[in-house]
């Protein structure tokens, strides 16, 4: 699924990002002049109170929002001038999303909710079968291949969701608030299974966390406090 | 997968389902058995027409059916009567001599258009013998007739009492007859009740000095929807000059074209219908999307594009459609066979039902282009309805979508 890339590259820039929300006419900065660079392999906690731009910036390096002023790079490609649906075939081909709500479709099984990642890029169904059936054993689920969100636990149904996220073999995954919804032991579980592929598939892993146990793992910290980087700490582990 | 996620997203709100289908199936049901019934009386009243009097075609001398007058008969019915036996499309003939007349009973009198048929080839040509409710058909014997019940209660006549005809002969001269009712027929049509009498060929012949000559001939063909061809198969033997050949459509043209708007009304029907259920799935699918919106936002994050998004709300509709159509055809067609065998008894309205040349059963007819209409019309409107709906979903913004509550 993942190749071991010794080879550091680097999969998302971002150059004087800023994001402003406005309401009423009262606008709020969400994220201030925002210079970022994220390689291949990292494992990179963003964190801070709430309000403090965590989502923000996540959904701006996962092409879901846009920046009020700067750019964004993601393999080396300005994404600023990219229609909904060249953005869409982006997410698709190069970004895994992990939510805190879980979010995969009710009326699909897991196995199902796995493979609809592949089918809407098109893979044919007899590849797409095996391949997250292939997901689903490395990530040791493949008991709830036949089960439907609301016959699963939280945690199945986030592991699924990873499972997800990472079929299509994506550049990055980006993870919002991955744990919030889970008790700390499934949350552990989860971690984990998330650190283990990063360390043995090198797969690059973006969070948006206040949890202290997605934290303490993190190889780089990012601290954001009223959406500007406070504090950026590399190779913590 | 797609059309796997849209059947199972139907699942989701059963009720609401259940509710489109239905309206759907209701509509494709109600579009049905009225189009089926309509035909049905719309070509029973043709048919009445043709069968009962009319033919389908008729061969007069020149200028007879704008004026009937005695004296525009067909001077050698033979060489006419030989070109018509020889034609294999013609399945049967009749002779007619036809005038108006008054009729008079001891207590009162009535105009009527006394017409003479061949007793024996008639009954090959229309259906009247089969009208009779009193009485029997001709049989050929001197100065018979039928006349309508409507008549006999009039002129206060029964079997066996005389009525005397009073008419124009040839030379324009009254001439007068004395006719015994051996038979009282009730139509289909209150037209013809009103308006016609029968007697033998051979009575009415002698009673206007007429001999041999005769006014008309009538026809059958083996295929009534080809009857032009045949029509103009007969033109192209029969001198024009001297003769009118008509197709029934040339002979009651008005009537035919009501006939023909009638079903072409029928697309009102199918029109409304159509809004009434695009309605009801552009109600269902906007509250099918806005209870989905997050889900939209999740599909749109991972990647989906807005074309799938959209050809996954309308495959949804098109189910919701597709199956409201298949159960409404179904319920319909289970109503139609008995329909069909044993016709629907409105001898309620009969009197209503004669004015029209309706009988009092009425039986349904199904045309292959009504099934087709009613297998689009529903999905066709299910589709159009899902399209705002859909329109809505993929302008969504993924966060806000998202962040929906």
């Amino acid at each position: 699924m993942f190749k071991n890339e010794s080879v550091i590259m680097e999969i998302i820039r971002l150059e004087n990002v800023s994001k402003i929300y406005s309401s009423n006419g009262v606008s709020v900065n969400a994220l201030n002049d925002i210079n970022l660079s994220i390689n291949s392999g990292e494992y990179t906690v963003i964190a801070g109170p709430s309000g403090s731009g965590k989502t923000t910036l996540l959904n701006i390096i996962g092409t879901l929002d846009k920046p009020s002023k700067g750019k964004v790079f993601i393999n080396n490609e300005d994404i600023s001038n990219k229609n909904k649906s060249e953005l869409s075939r982006l997410r698709l081909d190069k970004l895994g999303f992990i939510f805190q709500a879980y979010n995969l479709i009710p009326v699909l099984t897991a196995l199902e909710n796995i493979e609809f990642a592949m089918m809407i890029k098109g893979i044919k169904e007899l590849e797409r079968r095996e391949k997250a059936l292939k997901v689903m054993r490395e990530l040791g689920i493949e008991e709830l291949a036949n089960k439907r969100p609301n016959q699963m636990s939280g945690g199945q149904q986030q592991r699924v969701a990873v499972a997800r996220a990472i079929v299509n073999s994506p550049l990055i995954v980006l993870a919002d608030e991955p744990t919030a919804n889970l008790d700390s032991k499934t949350a552990i579980l989860l971690l984990d299974m998330m650190q283990n592929m990063n360390e043995k598939k090198n797969i690059t892993f973006v969070f948006s966390s206040h949890d202290q146990k997605v934290i303490e793992r993190a190889k780089r910290l990012i601290i954001l406090k009223d959406g500007f980087i406070l504090e950026d700490i590399n190779n913590r582990r | 997968m797609l059309l796997k996620i849209a059947w199972r997203n139907l699942n989701r709100n059963k009720r609401r389902s259940l509710l489109i289908i239905l309206s759907a199936a209701v509509g494709v049901f109600a579009l049905f058995i009225y189009d089926s019934i309509s035909r049905g009386m719309i070509n029973q009243m043709l048919s009445n027409q043709i069968d009962v009097h009319l033919c389908e075609i008729q061969i007069n001398k020149k200028g007879f059916n704008d004026d009937k007058i005695i004296q525009s008969y067909i001077p050698k019915p033979s060489e006419i009567e030989e070109i018509i036996k020889s034609k294999d499309y013609v399945r049967s003939y009749s002779k007619r001599i036809i005038s108006f007349c008054i009729l008079n009973s001891a207590n009162n009198s009535v105009s009527a258009n006394i017409i003479g048929v061949d007793y024996h080839l008639e009954p090959k040509v229309t259906t009247l013998s089969s009208y009779i409710i009193q009485g029997k058909y001709l049989s050929g014997k001197k100065n018979e007739i039928i006349i309508s019940k409507k008549m006999a209660e009039k002129l206060e006549l029964k079997i066996g009492d005389k009525v005397v005809a009073v008419a124009s002969d040839i030379e324009g001269s009254v001439s007068t007859n004395l006719f015994i009712i051996s038979g009282i027929y009730r139509s289909p049509s209150t037209e013809i009740d009103q308006m016609i009498v029968f007697t033998n060929l051979e009575s009415l012949q002698n009673t206007l000095g007429l001999e041999d000559k005769i006014h008309q001939f009538v026809l059958k063909t083996d295929n009534r929807d080809n009857v032009f061809e045949s029509k103009n198969k007969l033109i192209a033997e029969i001198d024009t000059t001297k003769y009118e050949v008509l197709a029934y459509q040339d002979i009651i043209p008005l009537f035919v074209t009501m006939l023909e708007s009638s079903k072409s009304a029928m697309v009102i029907f199918y029109v409304i219908i159509g809004i009434g259920v695009l309605l009801g799935i552009i109600n269902a699918m906007l509250m099918s999307v806005f209870e989905r919106i997050q889900e939209f936002g999740v599909l749109m994050s991972i990647g989906m594009s807005n074309s799938k998004i959209f050809i996954m709300i309308v495959l949804e509709a098109f189910l919701l459609g597709t199956i409201g159509t298949l159960i409404g055809i179904l319920f319909a067609f289970i109503s139609y066979i008995p329909l069909s065998i044993y016709g629907l008894d409105l001898s309620t309205f009969s009197e209503a039902l004669q004015m029209y040349g309706i009988e009092n059963v009425i039986y349904p007819e199904i045309d292959l282009g009504l099934i087709l209409n009613a297998l689009f019309v529903m999905p066709i409107a299910a589709i159009l309805g899902a399209i705002y709906p859909s329109i809505k979903a993929i302008k969504l913004q993924p966060t806000e979508a998202m962040r929906y509550v």
